[in-house]
C-alpha cells in the first residue's frame, strides 16, 4: 500500500466512527489545553509571588555606594546618580534613585523613629508600585512640596490621618538640626515592618532641602527588562556601575528568596506529577480506542494487509488525531492564555476581606514562553506514541482469525 | 418485574466483563488520586513550613500582647501573665508552648560608636531555636547563660567594634518613660543571612531587661504561643482571648503579620485553582471511559429494556458501575500513593540538583532543597470525596444516555 | 562620629577652684576624696552663662553661641543665640526628661530612647550624655598612679575604672590634675582593650564669675579624624537663684 494511501485510509477510518474519534480527539485537546494553561499559570504564580516583594520596595537589583549597606550614613552616597540612571535607561533597565536618612517624626505628644525617603516621583512609578498602595488619601505630587506619605503603623502611633500635620526632625548634612512641618497626603497599606513602623516618603527636592544634601543619592533601584533573568541582570548592572555595590534582591532578602526557591522546588515536582497524570489519562483514551478496533484490524489483515501496514495505519491514525488535537487545542488555548496573560485572575476578589489593608499583588498572570507549549506537546506525542504502540503491535501480529474473535 | 442478581452485583460484573478497559480506567483514577494527594500534600507542607518559619522568627503562631500594642508598640504597653495564667494557656489542647518575651527598640553603644537596634529579651531555658529561629543562627559564641549576656547581629557587632567577651551598654526608655541603661557582655554573634537583620537585632536576657525597665517578675510585652498545628491559629486565638485579662488580646499570626497572610492567601487560591484543574482533567478521562463503555453496550441495554428492565433501573445500573469504579479506583489510588507519600513525608525528595537559578547561601551554606509532604486529614477526605463525586458526575450523562435507549432501534441497528 | 561622655556635665557645670584637701596626696583616700569633691561640687551649683561651641567634623564645621542655665546635674536649659536662623532653639533637661524646642517650627519634642544616641546640638556629645548621670565615686574604682608631667606641668594621675556591672562603655578613664592648684587638665577615655579613644582637654584658665576656671574645653576623638568639639565660656555667673520650676517646658519656648 502506498504511503499516501495509508494516510488517506487512516483519515477515512477515523471518520467512520465519528463519535469515538471525536471523543478521543476531544480528550487529547482538553488535556493539551489544560496543560498549556496550567504551565502558563504555574510559571506566572512563581513570578506573582516574587513580584509581591520585588515590585514594592526592593526591585530586582540595587546599587549602593560601597559600605553603605552595612553602615548606612547620610554621607555615604553615590556621587553622580544621574549618570548611572542615564546608562541604565540606555540599556533598557528602568531605574530610579532614592535618598535615605533616619530621623524623628512627631505629632502632638507622640514621636517615633522615622526613615525619611526622598524619591523622584515620576521615575519611581516605573520601578516600584508603592504609589498604588495608598490606603487612605493620595500619593505624592511633585507640585506639593510639603506633602508626605507615611507608613501605616507610624500613622497609628502618631494618631495621624491624611490632612494631619507631621514634624520631621533630623541631623542635616551641615550639622544643623533640621526640622520642618509637613502635611500627610496619604497613609500606606501594610508593606513590611520598616515602612509600616517609620516610613515617610517625600519628594526628592523636599528631602534635599530638609537634609541639606544637594547632590548624590543613597540607593538606585533597578528593574530588569522582560526576558532577562535575574543573574544576568545583576551582572549587566554591575558592569554599568563597576565601582559600586550591586546586589540582587536575592542577596538582599535571602530568607525570602529561600522560601520562594522552596516553593519553586515543589512546583517542579508538581509539574512532573501532573504531566504523568495527564499522560495516563491520554494513554487510557488511546489504548481503549485502538483495542476496540482489534476486530476490524484483524479483518484488514485477513484481506491481505501486511502487519507493517497495519501498524503504520494505526500509527498514522494516531498522528492525525494528535495533529487535529494540537491544532484545536492551541486554537482554544490561545485566547484563554491571552486573557490570562494580559488580564490575569484577580485573587483578591477570590480572597475576600481577609487581606484588605495589605499591599500585595492581587493579579495572577500566566506567563508563556516556548517551553509552555513545547512541554505539553512533547508529552502528548510521547503519550500517544506509547498508547498506540502496544495495541498496534498486538494488532499487527495477531492472526486474523483470533483478531476477529477478539473481545 | 425482573428478578435476578442485585443491581450492584450486576454492575460489578459488568465492569469486569471488559477487564482491560476497567483496569485502564482504574489506573486513570489511581493516578488522579496520586496527583491530587501529592500536589495537596506538597502545598500543605510548604505553606505550613512558611508559616512555622514566620512564627519562629516572630512571636509564635498566636501572640498575646496588650490590646493596642500592635498599633502603638511601646514598653509601656505590657501584659502581666502569672504562672497560673501561663499554665492555663499552655493547657489548651492545641498549644505546644508558651513563652514570655519583651521586645522593643534600644540604642547599643561601645566606646567606638552607638547604633539603634531592635531587641528581643527572652529566657534561653524556655526558648530555643525551635521557638526563636535566630537562636539557631549564632555563629560565634553562644546564647547567654546569665543576666549579663547579650547576643548581637554580625553587622551590628562589626559596626560597634564589639566581639565575644566585650562589653556594650544598651539604653532604652523604661516602663515609665524614663531612660535607663544596662551593661551586657557579648556572649554570641548571630548571622541570619539578611544584612538588615544582622545590623539591627540583639537578644537580651529576659530577667535583666525586666529589672532594668521596671517590669514585675511576670510582666512582658508578648507571650509567644506555639501550636502543634498552625492551621488552628485563628481558632486558638479566639479561645485564648477568653482567658485573658481585659487589657490583653490574643492575635493569630495572620493578624500580626499581614504580609505573610497575603502571601499565603495567594498561594492557597492558586493551589485551589490548580486542584480544580486536576479534578476536571480526571473527570474528562473518566467521562471518556464511561461514555465509550455505554455506547458500546447500547444493543445489550436495548435487550435489557426489551425484557422488562426499567429505564430508571438502567440508569441506576450505570451509576452503580461508575460508583464501583470510583470506590475501587480510590482504594487502588490510595494503595499506589501510600508508599510515595510515605517516602515524601519521612524523607522528602531532594530537588537541589534540578532547581538552579536563585540559590541562596545562609551562613555560608547552601540550603538543601528538600521537598516534603504532609497532608491534613480534612484535605485527604476532601480529595476522596471529590474523586468519588467527580466519577459519579461524569457517569451521569452516559447513564442518562443509556436509559434513553430505544430498545427496537438499539437491537435492530445492532450497536 | 558620636561620642558618649559622662563628662558633658563638666562642660555645662564649670568646675570650681578646689581648696586644698585634707587627705595627703599619695594616700588611697586622696584620689577618692578628690573625685568625691568633684561629685559634690555639682550638687546645688547654679549657674548662668554664655558659651561658644565650635564643632568640626569630617563633613562640616559649625560655630554656635549658646546661653545656658543649670542647677546641679539635674536641671539645665540651653538656648541657641547664634546662628540667627537657629536662634531660640533650646534643650531642656528636667531631671530624667529631655525636651527640645525647635524655633523653626515652634514645636517641642520630648526626646525618647530612640533619639538618645543622637548628637546634642550637632556636637560630639549625645543627648544621652545630658541625661546619663554617673557619680564618679559610686560608679568607679579609683586608683592613683605615679605623678607625671603634662607639657612640663606636674600633674597627679588618677585612673578610674568602672565598677563591674555599671553601664559604662569605657574600659578606664585617666584624669590628669594639676598639682599646684588641683585643677583637672585632661581626661583620657580608654576602651576595654586599653586603647585611648578620646580626650577632654581643659585649658585657658581665667578668672570668671569670681572664680578661677578653665574657660575652654575641647573634646577630641583620638581616631586621627581631626574632629573635635570646643566649648569656650564667654560669660559666667554663679550669683543666680534658680528655682527648679524655672526649668520647665513653658520656659523652653519663651522668647
Amino acid at each position: 500500500m502506498s504511503q499516501l494511501g495509508i494516510g488517506k485510509m487512516a483519515w477515512r477510518n477515523l471518520w467512520r466512527n465519528p463519535r469515538r474519534t471525536l471523543v478521543t480527539i476531544g480528550t487529547m485537546t482538553v488535556a493539551l489545553t489544560a496543560l498549556v494553561t496550567f504551565a502558563g499559570l504555574m510559571r506566572g504564580m512563581q513570578t506573582a509571588l516574587e513580584r509581591n516583594v520585588v515590585d514594592l520596595e526592593t526591585g530586582d537589583v540595587q546599587i549602593f555606594e560601597k559600605g553603605y549597606e552595612e553602615k548606612p550614613s547620610l554621607y555615604v552616597r553615590i556621587a553622580d546618580p544621574d549618570a548611572l540612571l542615564r546608562k541604565l535607561d540606555q540599556a533598557g533597565y528602568p531605574a530610579t534613585a532614592r535618598l535615605r536618612a533616619s530621623g524623628l517624626a512627631a505629632a502632638g505628644a507622640s514621636s517615633a523613629g522615622a526613615l525619611l525617603v526622598g524619591i523622584d516621583v515620576a521615575r519611581d512609578r516605573r520601578v516600584s508600585r508603592v504609589w498604588r498602595e495608598v490606603a487612605d488619601g493620595t500619593w505624592l505630587d511633585p507640585a506639593d512640596a510639603k506633602g508626605v506619605v507615611i507608613g501605616r503603623r507610624l500613622a497609628k502611633s502618631l494618631g495621624l490621618r491624611p490632612g494631619g500635620e507631621i514634624l520631621l526632625l533630623t541631623n542635616a548634612a551641615d550639622g544643623s538640626m533640621a526640622n520642618e512641618l509637613y502635611r500627610v497626603r496619604g497613609v500606606l497599606r501594610s508593606m513590611g515592618e520598616v515602612i509600616d513602623r517609620g516610613g515617610v516618603f517625600m519628594n526628592a527636592g523636599t528631602w534635599r532641602q530638609l537634609l541639606v544634601v544637594p547632590d548624590g543619592a543613597h540607593q538606585i533601584i533597578v528593574r530588569r527588562p522582560a526576558g532577562v533573568d535575574l543573574a544576568t541582570a545583576r551582572a549587566t548592572v554591575a558592569k554599568i556601575a563597576p565601582d559600586y555595590d550591586v546586589k540582587s534582591w536575592v542577596q538582599l532578602l535571602p530568607t525570602l528568596a529561600n522560601i520562594l526557591e522552596t516553593q519553586r522546588g515543589s512546583m517542579v515536582l508538581i509539574d512532573l506529577i501532573v504531566y504523568a497524570a495527564v499522560a495516563i489519562v491520554l494513554l487510557n483514551a488511546m489504548m481503549m480506542a485502538v483495542f476496540e478496533r482489534i476486530r476490524e484490524l484483524g479483518v484488514l489483515k485477513a484481506v491481505g494487509m501486511k502487519p507493517g501496514s497495519v501498524f503504520a495505519l494505526v500509527a498514522v491514525e494516531g498522528l492525525w488525531q494528535t495533529a487535529v488535537a494540537v491544532t484545536v487545542g492551541l486554537a482554544l488555548a490561545a485566547p484563554l492564555l491571552y486573557y490570562l496573560v494580559h488580564h490575569g485572575i484577580n485573587i483578591s476578589s477570590l480572597a475576600g476581606a481577609s487581606v484588605q489593608g495589605v499591599a500585595y499583588n492581587s493579579e495572577w498572570h500566566a506567563e508563556i514562553d516556548r517551553s509552555t507549549f513545547a512541554g505539553p506537546i512533547t508529552m502528548l506525542i510521547f503519550a500517544v506514541g506509547i498508547a498506540l504502540a502496544f495495541p498496534a503491535l498486538k494488532a499487527a501480529r495477531l492472526q486474523p482469525v483470533d483478531a476477529m474473535h477478539y473481545r | 418485574m425482573l428478578r435476578g442478581p442485585a443491581l450492584f452485583v450486576m454492575a460489578w460484573r459488568n465492569l469486569w466483563r471488559n477487564r482491560r478497559r476497567t483496569i485502564i480506567t482504574l489506573s486513570s483514577l489511581a493516578f488522579g488520586v496520586m496527583t491530587a494527594v501529592t500536589f495537596t500534600s506538597i502545598t500543605d507542607q510548604s505553606l505550613g513550613d512558611a508559616i512555622d518559619l514566620a512564627a519562629r522568627m516572630s512571636n509564635g503562631h498566636v501572640t498575646v500582647q496588650e490590646r493596642d500594642y500592635r498599633d502603638s508598640p511601646s514598653l509601656e504597653r505590657s501584659i502581666t501573665a502569672d504562672d497560673a495564667l501561663r499554665a492555663r494557656l499552655a493547657a489548651d489542647g492545641d498549644v505546644a508552648k508558651v513563652v514570655p518575651r519583651i521586645s522593643g527598640q534600644l540604642v547599643v553603644a561601645t566606646a567606638t560608636d552607638s547604633f539603634g537596634a531592635g531587641f528581643v529579651a527572652l529566657d534561653p531555658t524556655l526558648d530555643d531555636e525551635r521557638s526563636f529561629a535566630p537562636l539557631g543562627q549564632i555563629v560565634e559564641g553562644k546564647v547567654f547563660s546569665d543576666a549579663r549576656g547579650i547576643v548581637l547581629g554580625k553587622t551590628l557587632a562589626k559596626n560597634l567594634g564589639a566581639a565575644v567577651g566585650k562589653k556594650v551598654v544598651y539604653t532604652l526608655t523604661d516602663k515609665h518613660g524614663e531612660i535607663v541603661s544596662g551593661l551586657g557582655r557579648v556572649s554570641g554573634i548571630l548571622s541570619t543571612g539578611s544584612p538588615t537583620a544582622d545590623a539591627a537585632l540583639c537578644i537580651l536576657p529576659l530577667d535583666a531587661v525586666r529589672a532594668l525597665i521596671g517590669y514585675g517578675p511576670d510582666e512582658a510585652t508578648q507571650l509567644a504561643v506555639y501550636l502543634r498545628d498552625q492551621r488552628r491559629a485563628e481558632a486558638t486565638a479566639h479561645r485564648l482571648s477568653a482567658m485573658l485579662p481585659p487589657n490583653a488580646a490574643a492575635l493569630s499570626w495572620a493578624e500580626v503579620n499581614p504580609d505573610l497572610a497575603g502571601f499565603v492567601t495567594v498561594k492557597v487560591i492558586g493551589s485551589e485553582v490548580i486542584e480544580i484543574f486536576v479534578v476536571l482533567l480526571i473527570a474528562a478521562g473518566i467521562f471518556n471511559t464511561l461514555f465509550v463503555s455505554v455506547m458500546e453496550r447500547l444493543r445489550e441495554f436495548g435487550i435489557l429494556l426489551a425484557i422488562g428492565f426499567s429505564p430508571g433501573r438502567l440508569f441506576r445500573l450505570v451509576v452503580w458501575e461508575s460508583l464501583w469504579l470510583a470506590l475501587v479506583g480510590l482504594v487502588v489510588g490510595v494503595i499506589v500513593t501510600a508508599p510515595l507519600y510515605h517516602w515524601m513525608h519521612v524523607h522528602g525528595i531532594d530537588m537541589t540538583a534540578r532547581v538552579g537559578t536563585n540559590r541562596v547561601e545562609i551562613a555560608g551554606a547552601l540550603m538543601p532543597m528538600v521537598v516534603r509532604a504532609t497532608i491534613y486529614t480534612d484535605h485527604a477526605i476532601i480529595i476522596a470525596v471529590a474523586i468519588v463525586a467527580v466519577t459519579l458526575l461524569s457517569g451521569l450523562y452516559p447513564a442518562w444516555r443509556a436509559a434513553r435507549v430505544q430498545p427496537v432501534d438499539a437491537i435492530k441497528l445492532g450497536y | 562620629m558620636r561620642i558618649r561622655s559622662f563628662a558633658l556635665s563638666l562642660v555645662l557645670v564649670p568646675l570650681l577652684a578646689a581648696p586644698l584637701l585634707a587627705a595627703a596626696p599619695g594616700t588611697p583616700e586622696f584620689a577618692r576624696a578628690l573625685l568625691q569633691k568633684v561629685d559634690d561640687m555639682y550638687r546645688g551649683e547654679q549657674s548662668h552663662g554664655v558659651m561658644e561651641m565650635e564643632v568640626k567634623t569630617r563633613h562640616w564645621t559649625r560655630s554656635m553661641s549658646l546661653e545656658s542655665w543649670s542647677k546641679g546635674k539635674e536641671y539645665s536649659l540651653v538656648r541657641i543665640l547664634e546662628p540667627k536662623k537657629d536662634r531660640g532653639t533650646a534643650t531642656l533637661k528636667d531631671r530624667h526628661d529631655l525636651f527640645t524646642y525647635l524655633n523653626n517650627t515652634g514645636r517641642t519634642v520630648k526626646i525618647s530612647g530612640a533619639m538618645m544616641g543622637g548628637s546634642w546640638m550637632g556636637s560630639h556629645f549625645t543627648n544621652d550624655d545630658l541625661v546619663h548621670e554617673s557619680r564618679f565615686s559610686e560608679d568607679f574604682d579609683i586608683k592613683q598612679l605615679p605623678d607625671d608631667k603634662l607639657d612640663g606641668v606636674p600633674v597627679y594621675r588618677i585612673e578610674i575604672t568602672p565598677k563591674p556591672n555599671r553601664p559604662i562603655v569605657w574600659g578606664k578613664i585617666e584624669i590628669l590634675v594639676r598639682i599646684s592648684d588641683q585643677q583637672p587638665l585632661k581626661d583620657t577615655y580608654f576602651d576595654e582593650d586599653k586603647k585611648p579613644v578620646r580626650e577632654l582637654a581643659l585649658s585657658d584658665f581665667k578668672n570668671i564669675g569670681g572664680r578661677n576656671l578653665p574657660t575652654v574645653m575641647t573634646m577630641r576623638p583620638l581616631d586621627g579624624s581631626g574632629e573635635y568639639t570646643k566649648v569656650t565660656w564667654k560669660e559666667l555667673s554663679f550669683d543666680v537663684k534658680l528655682d527648679p520650676s524655672f526649668f520647665s517646658v513653658r520656659n523652653l519656648t519663651s522668647r
